[in-house]
């Protein structure tokens, strides 16, 4: 099962919420293995978060070194002054339960709570068996750019990374320049405001969880009703199934193709990316069925109707 | 102007088949400026290792910076030199997880520990890296009679299965000459004092037992050249010399006691001719001989490997019949934790007598700890879970004031073991750009 890291600027869009639902709904489904999250916006609430979000999803999470399951820590671009908090992060981060206490437990409440992201993104490759890990930068490639600069990284990611995805053009460019060895798509600007994230969709398919924390970041990071774009759940999305026939490629320019929408795909696309972000936390299993060798056959099943949770 | 020659710090006692080093005097440095060592004061890298992990729960102080209250269970017997060293907190060995190859820990863990790579799984065609320390001896070594001193207390087998696959040599040394070539530890006190002392090759067991027979003390051969020098000297440096050779002919008489004493005590394993039974005085003896190494400026560069990674030794002589390594695997039974702690306690009371020896010794106007950077530690972390994260890492004395003990420093999660060597080396002289997987050096070390 291919491993995927997610590098992201969280806190900066809701987008990067909604994508990281989408990646932890792949990895519910066992088609992917979450290896690690980091971020490159420097601000310890987006460590928090990201960590919050992994621990909802507790049940889906793979610990990628060693035995016990042990998970990994959250990486953070730490390069001097830090950034703002924004409501996204701030909203659920302090968010209390009935008791009075945090309704999202999280470890991060220092420097030294979060990873160094390059030094942590080159370790988790290194516990990657050959072509079986994709990278997904939904953010500035900074911290990639670094990691690409250790020693032996550039031969570790041609051996382990099967391909890299990119929100972002810019980002894609950026690594496409300093010399990525493997395979990058970047997701095309149009797709990402063709298909949008319903507003609606984050009333109604959340609704089994009285508490979530991508609704609730949602909700505080604008005045709702609002519809995000999509580029960055695409970017997920393709990374994990290159082979959704409602992805399109372009040739390739600079060493960079762009993954555009397929004709007619956008309805069976936002429905994919509503399934996967609204699906709930699969309990881990200690066995994992084998990914199908067909893509199509792993689709995932719809999402029951949402059935409230009592608190 | 001053015109007093000074004594060369290259000067030795010689005497038949023997060549002894001398420890920096005053007469070493130019006149009216007699505390001071001619050159620059020699700085000592040397590493301890203990196997197995340790009780994080009583190695870590439970507060960020200058240690407050009491030490941790583990570091109590450090009180007496609490400002004199560091605990780093969250360093990794990426290179010692398994990363896809399966068991064999303690195999990986050691054997990456000062390459900072991940080592080939094998018991045949063995493949780590070079070592830090070597990188270090090959670039400042030659400035001493030995590049760098390899020493362990229990065993060098280098070949054969020593951890699911792994082969003896990754656990059993922690010195690579090359990625092909490990360095093993000198193992018994008088081989190891000859090799300090005495020019001729190493002599086997049988003419070892024959030369004890007849035994003289190696500084009845160098009688001559010292009385000499002692003619030379003011009184100051009479007694330092004097302190001196007495601490020689004190490591002759523990040998004879050790040797005197296998006699008569049955270890309950096969050992060689002239290692103590007891591995207190083990220790003892080869740390002493350390010791002299720094003091006579014959080497800046030392390994030691106080037991095997993954030993199962017992401590009978502190009430534990049972082995170390079982009991690291303790499932969370306080009962068998319990014996973990006082067994890392043990290895630190042997480690602390050492340090206060080196604080003793002056040099300078400092003292022999102030002029090292000895890093205690462990390749595992949590023994039961075999972790690789937040090692314990201990790093001792001022690295020639250059560092400010006295403190917990906390680095991110991740950050190399591998950037905490580079900063030394960087200490030692060493010009090399970066080592094994490290992402650059570590802060947090210095003076500030």
């Amino acid at each position: 099962m291919v491993g995927v890291i997610f590098d992201c600027d969280m806190g900066s869009r809701p987008e990067t919420a909604l994508a990281l639902a989408v990646l932890y709904g792949l990895d519910g489904l066992n088609e992917c293995r979450v290896v690690v999250v980091s971020s490159t916006r420097s601000n310890l609430s987006s460590a928090a978060y990201c960590e919050v979000v992994g621990r909802f999803y507790a049940g889906a999470v793979s610990g990628a070194f060693g035995s016990f399951s042990r998970t990994l820590p959250v990486g953070l671009l730490a390069d001097g002054a830090m950034k703002d908090d924004t409501p996204m992060l701030t909203v659920p981060l302090s968010r209390k339960n009935a008791e009075g206490k945090p309704q999202y437990e999280h470890g991060i409440h220092k420097l030294v709570d979060t990873a160094v992201a390059p030094a942590l993104v080159r370790n988790a490759l290194t516990a990657q068996f050959d072509q079986n890990a994709i990278v997904v930068l939904a953010g500035p490639p900074t911290n990639l750019l670094q990691m690409l600069k250790l020693r032996d990284v550039p031969e570790l990611v041609k051996a382990k990374v099967k391909h890299l995805v990119a929100a972002d053009p810019k980002g894609a460019m950026a690594l496409a320049a300093a010399g990525w060895p493997t395979p990058i798509y970047s997701i095309s600007p149009s797709l990402g405001t063709q298909v949008v994230f319903p507003a609606e969709a984050v009333d109604k398919e959340f609704a089994w969880s009285t508490a979530h924390p991508v609704v609730d970041a949602y909700k505080a990071a604008k005045a709702m009703p609002y519809d995000s774009p999509t580029s960055e759940l695409a970017a997920v999305l393709y990374a994990v199934r290159s082979a959704d026939k409602a992805f399109a490629l372009s040739e390739p320019v600079n060493g960079v193709r762009q993954v555009m929408l397929a004709p007619e795909a956008k309805d069976t696309l936002l429905k994919t990316f509503i399934e996967l972000a609204s699906a709930k936390p699969v309990p881990k299993q200690r066995f994992r069925r084998p990914v199908a060798a067909d893509p199509a056959k792993a689709k995932p099943e719809p999402s029951k109707p949402a059935e409230p949770v009592k608190p | 102007m001053i015109t007093q020659k000074a004594l060369s710090r290259r000067t030795l006692l010689r005497g038949f088949g023997t060549a002894i080093a001398l420890p920096a005097l005053d007469a070493m440095a130019p006149a009216m400026n007699s505390s001071k060592i001619p050159g620059k004061t020699p700085v000592r890298m040397a590493f301890v290792y203990v196997p197995n992990g340790l009780d994080m729960r009583h190695w870590t102080p439970t507060e960020e910076g200058t240690f407050t209250g009491e030490l941790p269970r583990i570091l109590r017997p450090l009180e007496p030199l609490r400002n004199e060293f560091n605990i780093l907190s969250n360093l990794t060995q990426n290179g010692g997880r398994a990363l896809l190859d399966g068991a064999g820990d303690h195999g990986r863990c050691c054997g990456s520990y000062l390459t900072g790579v991940h080592v080939k799984k094998t018991m045949v065609d063995i493949k780590a890296g070079i070592s830090c320390d070597q990188i270090a001896a090959n670039q400042v070594g030659s400035a001493t009679l030995f590049p760098s001193l390899q020493v362990g207390l229990e065993d060098a087998r280098q070949a054969g299965d020593c951890d699911s696959g792994y082969s003896c040599a990754y656990t059993n040394n922690l010195s690579w000459k090359s990625e092909t070539q490990p360095l093993p530890p000198l193992l018994d006190p008088r081989a190891m004092f000859e090799r300090l002392f005495g020019k001729g090759p190493v002599l086997s067991p049988e003419a070892r037992a024959r030369q004890a027979k007849y035994r003289k003390s190696v500084l009845d051969h160098v009688t001559a050249d010292t009385k000499k020098l002692q003619g030379d000297l003011g009184p100051t440096d009479r007694r330092k010399l004097d302190e001196y050779l007495s601490s020689i002919r004190e490591i002759e008489k523990q040998f004879e006691k050790a040797e005197g004493e296998n006699a008569r005590i049955d270890p309950g394993m096969p050992k060689p001719y002239g290692v103590p039974a007891d591995f207190a005085e083990h220790f003892r003896l080869m740390s002493d001989m350390i010791t002299v190494a720094f003091q006579a400026d014959m080497s800046r560069i030392v390994t030691f490997l106080v037991t095997r990674e993954g030993t199962s030794r017992p401590y009978r002589e502190i009430g534990i019949a049972d082995g170390h390594h079982p009991l690291t695997h303790h499932q969370g039974k306080m009962e068998l934790l319990d014996k973990v702690t006082k067994i890392n306690e043990y290895h630190m009371q042997q480690f602390a007598a050492w340090m206060m020896r080196l604080k003793s010794i002056k040099e300078g106007d400092a003292s022999i700890l102030d002029n090292s950077m000895i890093v205690y530690g462990a390749g595992l972390s949590d023994g039961n879970r075999h972790t690789h994260e937040d090692l314990p890492v201990m790093v001792m004395g001022r690295g020639g004031n250059h560092f400010k003990g006295g403190r917990r420093i906390t680095y991110r999660k991740e950050t190399p073991i591998s950037n905490l060597y580079l900063t030394m080396m960087d200490r030692l002289g060493v010009q090399t750009d970066d080592f094994g997987d490290s992402t650059g050096r570590i802060d947090g070390l210095n003076l500030g």
